[in-house]
């Protein structure tokens, strides 16, 4: 156990700067990014005020207020722009927090897999570091939005402002796809995400095992892993598909565990007898 | 290195409190701040429905839920969507589960006491599968029956089209009624026929194919002719007979817009049609003229209602199919807040009324017979930071329990 | 004591191994000779599970490979296999937390003997200052066998003298100690058994006292026969 956490911590020490960065990324252009909206938009009615003769009561009286998910459409773009980078960051270090032991100066996967420990910590330690960095982003996300309704609270005029709380601005926003309010929709979302992040890790430990033809087995399974599961999805609007929805979603659920205990068991028996360093 | 371990621990602390903190949030925010209480009478009427408006759902009991955020979730649900004004296949989904697996989106369905009938058109237009519960427990029985083709092939159509729009069982008959569409010869203009497929329930046999009505294209251009189907609300139940609003309507010219200033309705009949019989009949005049005062007819428990939506205050004619005259007094409802923003359900004897009465989302149900009101419940906001229910409608869906 | 036995490995159509089969003992140094391409590594790395053998068995004690062996072998490789970012006094602590042998004392030492700065980075050493560093992260560990993979190659005169000093004094002790090396000159006098490759097969395994006493031939001499024809 401690061995785990000494390489979990190695893992994210290793990443620091690179999450540091991301992380200072999305919250100045999202925060910068807000500030520039509310600025245009505060505008936009001065300008209305004058030309129709409006007080901001008359004003506010007349078209409702402006809650803080209107303001964020603004700049969608500025919103998520940072999410789109930080995904493909992420998405970026499946595969590299692994290659990145084998190329380079140093041969640091010797040392890993030298470690007298049983290698599949590797795999675990791996994935439990990937796994606080999406959630950290996931946290910080949360936190701008908090951030950005305290700067909304105290640039917007009392007249315009429509008082959310927090869940209820993130249920109107776009962005609850990444940051859902329902359990279950979390579950999906993150649950069959880290079935895929497994998925993988066993087809880079493939293709350490087998070179080009265990990464085009790796690829191919979670390829089709992937368009099994977009297709029990299409099928699920059908209304002449022989399962109900609710048992498609059940075995999808299966399928993903099943899977998710495939990849860990393969990925282990690979790191112990045919990885090559 | 180990004085660094802060760094680890801190991130992966800092996050799991932000996301329980998050968690707990979203949790105990799950109920929305509304909720549909009863002004008067009981909520037994209002058993399975809702009112689903400013992202909650509601039912009479107290009952309340958040909709919306279900991106990945939504289609898993084995539920219909209830955004049509029928919704009763749920109904069946719920109670007969197996029988409906994957036929929950078939043309047609029909249910008594003792049968659940289903019946679907085949894709290749050629026959159409009818599908038996007995209720009575000795399982399902299945038949194809043969449906014939549109036009003569020599006419070769560019589109044609055939739909069970309605089934019905009298005694041990089935009657299938089918909408044909197709483009007449030479690609002109679209020709629909209705036909009554006549099938034993014990055989499967076709026993007659009789054709109700079929559109003739007028040689003007700008003349066309609509047919839209009046059958029982309740797409369930049984019904003797069903009726087709048939429209003759003119446009002004080539450039004409769509809008109802710039066609003329140059012929408007009702044709009603007795399944059992085989009559078919024209509303009388005096009929006609009462629903050419803006009345939608609807058709249920074999009476025709008569009522316009859009109407501030809408009177609920009951008239008689074969003659057009008023069977009853016409039910006066409440005023409306908002014009056009209105639903009405009939259903089992009762009339549901859901409109923004005073200001506020209200539902009121009165029993047919007595006029009674057996329900009255309003829309009442718990939370006063959140949006006031002031002139926003909410829809009144059918949704089962 | 370490015992190869038939080990076969084949890579991208070429037999790298051949049934090679040997034992290196506790207590005494062992030399893997060959030129180059001989499979010298291959065998290694093979011990030290870094690569897969196509047949045959690796005994370690009486053994097999497993993860509770690696507490008793070390291995110092041709290559750093710590991160060039990391500094040395890094490294060190990453060798404390996860080597339960790691013996923090004579790792001190070796710094020292080595004249070694803590606060360099891995990355910028010097070929000969990497190849000590090496030395420490391999010896510093309290095992029964001990690796190492061309220990001399690329190393100045001077440097190559201590670390045959540290041969000496501190390494064998009761250790088996396995390496490779195609300069045998400067451990020549140091080496118990000899294995030499060729084409991975094993031509020739002797012990080094007795083919000096009964046959007066040194290592080269032997080599000089082997490798010429």
């Amino acid at each position: 156990m401690k061995t785990y956490l000494k390489l979990v911590h190695l893992e994210i020490y290793r990443f620091r700067l690179v999450l540091l960065g991301l992380m200072a990324m999305t919250s100045a252009i999202q925060l910068i990014g807000l500030q520039l909206a509310m600025r245009d938009r505060l505008q936009a009615i001065r300008g209305q005020l004058t030309r129709e003769g409006l007080s901001l009561a008359q004003y506010a009286e007349r078209y409702n207020g402006i809650p803080l998910g209107e303001i964020w459409s603004h700049r969608e773009s500025w919103m998520t722009f940072p999410i789109v980078i930080c995904i493909g960051g992420i998405g970026l270090y499946i595969f590299l927090i692994w290659y990145r032991d084998w190329f380079g100066r140093s041969a640091f996967v010797y040392r890993l897999l030298m470690l007298p420990h049983s290698r599949f910590l590797l795999y675990v330690s791996k994935f439990t570091a990937l796994m606080t960095f999406v959630f950290s982003l996931f946290a910080l996300q949360i936190g701008i939005v908090a951030v950005q309704m305290t700067m909304y609270r105290l640039r917007m005029p009392d007249e315009l402002r429509v008082p959310r709380t927090l869940v209820d601005t993130i249920r109107g926003m776009d962005l609850v796809l990444f940051i859902p309010v329902r359990l279950h929709e979390f579950l999906l979302v993150y649950g069959f995400g880290s079935v895929f992040v497994l998925l993988l890790f066993t087809t880079i430990l493939m293709e350490r095992s087998y070179r080009f033809k265990g990464l085009l087995a790796g690829l191919a399974y979670t390829a089709g892993t992937l368009m099994l599961v977009a297709w029990m999805w299409a099928q699920a609007e059908r209304g002449t598909a022989l399962l109900y929805p609710s048992e498609l979603l059940a075995a999808a659920i299966a399928l993903m565990l099943l899977n998710a205990a495939l990849s860990l068991w393969l990925g282990r028996w690979l790191l112990r007898t045919k990885v090559a360093a | 290195m180990r004085r660094r371990y802060g760094y680890s621990i801190g991130l992966a602390v800092l996050s799991a409190a932000v996301l329980a903190a998050y968690a707990g949030a979203a949790g105990s925010d799950s109920n929305p701040p509304y909720k549909l209480v009863t002004l008067e009478g009981s909520t037994e009427a209002m058993k399975g429905f809702v009112l689903e408006g400013l992202g909650s759902r509601l039912s009479a009991d107290g009952r309340r839920e958040r909709t919306g955020s279900l991106f990945l979730s939504a289609p898993f649900d084995d539920l219909i969507q209830p955004d049509r004004y029928s919704s009763e296949r749920n109904q069946l989904i719920i109670a007969h589960r197996s029988f409906m697996r994957g036929h929950r989106q078939d043309e047609s369905f029909y249910r008594d006491g003792n049968f659940v009938i289903g019946a679907d058109m085949d894709d290749s237009l050629s026959s159409v599968k009818i599908r038996i519960l007995d209720l009575a427990g000795s399982g399902s029985k299945e038949f194809t029956v043969p449906v014939r083709a549109n036009a003569a092939k020599a006419d070769n159509p560019l589109y044609q089209d055939k739909t069970v729009l309605d089934i019905q069982r009298i005694e041990t008959r089935i009657h299938l009624l089918v909408r044909g569409q197709h483009d007449s010869p030479g690609n002109g203009p679209a020709i629909w026929t209705f036909t009554d497929y006549i099938v034993d329930k014990e055989s499967g046999e076709l026993l007659q194919a009789e054709e109700i009505y079929q559109t003739v294209p007028d040689p003007d251009p700008y003349t066309e002719t609509s047919v839209e189907l009046i059958a029982e609300v309740r797409e369930l139940e049984p019904s003797s007979s069903v009726m087709l609003n048939v429209k003759t309507i003119k446009r002004k010219g080539p450039d004409a817009a769509r809008s109802e200033q710039d066609l003329v309705l140059k012929d408007w009949r009702i044709i009603g049609y007795d399944y059992a019989s085989g009559d078919t009949w024209d509303l009388p005049k005096a009929g006609m003229d009462r629903l050419k005062q803006g009345l939608a007819p609807r058709l249920h428990e074999g009476k025709l209602y008569a009522f316009n939506e859009r109407n501030a205050e809408p009177l609920i004619h009951v008239l008689d199919t074969r003659t057009g005259e008023p069977l009853a007094e016409p039910l006066q409802l409440d005023r409306s807040g908002s014009a056009g923003l209105r639903s009405i359900r009939l259903e089992k004897g009762l009339i549901y009324d859901n409109l923004i009465l005073n200001k506020i989302p209200t539902v009121v149900v009165y029993e047919e017979k007595t006029r009674k009101v057996v329900y009255r419940g309003a829309v009442e906001r718990t939370d006063s930071d959140s949006q006031s229910v002031d002139y926003q409608y909410f829809q009144f869906n059918y949704y089962g329990e | 004591m370490i015992e190869v036995s038939d080990i076969r490995k084949r890579y991208r159509r070429k037999n790298v191994l051949n049934g090679i089969s040997f034992k290196a003992e506790k207590g005494r140094i062992t030399s893997l000779i060959g030129l180059n391409g001989a499979g010298k590594s291959t065998i290694l790395k093979a011990i030290m599970g870094l690569t897969p053998v196509d047949g045959g068995s690796i005994r370690i004690g009486g053994q097999p490979l497993s993860p509770e062996i690696y507490h008793t072998i070390a291995f110092v490789p041709d290559r750093l296999t710590l991160p060039g970012s990391m500094k040395l006094r890094d490294g060190l602590q990453l060798m404390s937390d996860f080597y339960p042998r790691w013996n923090a004392e004579k790792a001190e030492d070796l710094m020292s003997f080595f004249r070694l700065e803590r606060g360099e980075r891995i990355g910028r050493l010097s070929k000969g200052t990497a190849a000590k560093f090496n030395l420490v992260l391999g010896m510093a560990q309290d095992v029964d066998y001990v690796l190492m993979d061309e220990p001399f190659s690329g190393i100045d005169l001077f440097s190559r003298e201590r670390i045959a000093e540290v041969f000496t004094s501190q390494l064998v002790e009761d250790r088996g100690v396995l390496i490779t090396t195609h300069e045998i000159g400067d451990i020549e006098h140091l080496v118990d058994r000899a294995v030499m490759l060729d084409q991975g097969h094993v031509i020739r395994d002797f012990d080094c006292e007795e083919m000096r006493s009964d046959h007066g031939k040194s290592i080269i001499d032997v080599m000089r026969e082997v490798y010429r024809t």
